[in-house]
């Protein structure tokens, strides 16, 4: 017997994502009949993905570039330190499985390849050095270092830049192509979104909140085979069975592909729990949800 | 026992350690306090800031406009 899905349906993910990536395209109606118009500002407001404002096309901030900003400036990023926590907080970082425009891009590009080298698990702390090192880079160099040198959604920003004023250098635009290869080689390399899990800095900075999110994934063990689909799936390379460990908690997209692909319906991205259970209400639930169960106890309910 | 595998051990023990989640739904309340408050805090200080002068181009520009 299959469970049917608890949570959130998968099958929404890539609507969501594309409605995300026009949406953070809005930008487009910046371009009126006499030509593309640079002095109509754009907006203050932050985004959860990695979205260069340097694309004609974007009208939100990306929180990243932001920071550099403000570091720069000499000012306390508070706005952005609040966002970012309130998007952790809530959504965690399902925002970079289902809103990240360049989450979109990454995953149409890396579709369908596989890895053929699990890197270190230590590697992963490489974002959060990027996280930390954009700050002080920015306050070192004055200048917006990270989006300049580093990162790979500049290619977001730097193309259709490009294509509509033809003012960035043929080096600057090569050399940002380059980096593109670069990293695209690597996650085709490594499998599923290699930046996302070794390199992006927004994505280290929503998981420190994420690990509070109010979107988790649910494992139950009860139905479980043990037959790691979930495991070979994953774009983020954990383990989708040990639900509650820490690592799963920073780590995970909640993309939804180990739901997809479970046979057996053991998994769902659903809402944690808003409160703790009074000491007198009764846990009714039965099902033990979250953690994992060793291979060779004696499953509850035989798998059929 | 030589530093890299103890550190290895610990970052084992760590990645796999479970997260309690009462801790995470108390703690839960407290950080969207913080979060919204800080949002607020952000936007009292000032709205001068980002948008209007550098949020466009500039760092493009500099690219070689």
């Amino acid at each position: 017997m299959v469970q049917p899905f608890k949570g959130i349906n998968p099958v929404f993910r890539l609507p969501v994502q594309v409605v995300s990536f026009g949406v953070h395209r809005l930008g487009i109606f910046r371009k009126l009949p006499e030509g593309w118009h640079a002095e109509i500002p754009r907006t203050s407001a932050v985004t959860c993905g990695l979205n260069c404002q340097a694309c004609e096309l974007a009208w939100l901030g990306c929180p990243m570039g932001m920071t550099q900003q403000y570091v720069i400036d000499n000012r306390f990023p508070f706005y952005i330190i609040g966002i970012l926590l309130l998007i952790g907080v809530t959504i965690g970082r399902a925002a970079c499985g289902w809103l990240c425009p360049l989450g979109l891009v990454l995953d149409v590009i890396n579709k369908g390849c596989k890895p053929k080298y699990t890197p270190p698990d230590w590697m992963r702390l490489i974002k959060y050095f990027y996280l930390g090192g954009l700050v002080v880079l920015a306050s070192v160099t004055s200048l917006i270092f990270f989006c300049r040198y580093l990162c790979f959604g500049a290619v977001l920003g730097i193309i259709p830049y490009w294509l509509t004023w033809q003012t960035v250098s043929y080096t600057w635009l090569f050399y940002h192509l380059g980096a593109f290869a670069f990293y695209i080689t690597f996650s085709f390399y490594v499998g599923g979104r290699a930046w996302c899990r070794y390199f992006c800095p927004l994505g280290a900075a929503l998981s420190l909140g994420g690990v509070f999110s109010m979107v988790r994934l649910n494992y139950n063990w009860v139905w479980c085979t043990h037959c790691d689909m979930c495991k070979k799936v994953c774009p983020m390379g954990i383990d989708p069975t040990k639900a509650t460990t820490l690592m799963n908690r920073l780590e995970c997209i909640k993309c939804a592909r180990c739901v997809k692909k479970c046979p057996n319906k053991c998994l769902s991205v659903g809402p944690a729990p808003l409160f703790t259970p009074g000491k007198d209400e009764k846990v009714t639930r039965r099902v033990p949800v979250g953690d994992a169960r060793p291979v060779g106890e004696i499953q509850a309910e035989p798998h059929k | 026992m030589d530093i890299r595998k103890s550190w290895s051990k610990l970052v084992t023990r760590l990645r796999g350690a479970p997260v309690p989640d009462d801790l995470i739904i108390r703690l839960r309340w407290f950080l969207l306090f913080m979060a919204i408050l800080a949002v607020y805090i952000g936007l009292q200080m000032g709205d001068d800031w980002y948008v209007k002068d550098s949020a466009t181009y500039d760092w493009a520009r500099g690219l070689g406009y």
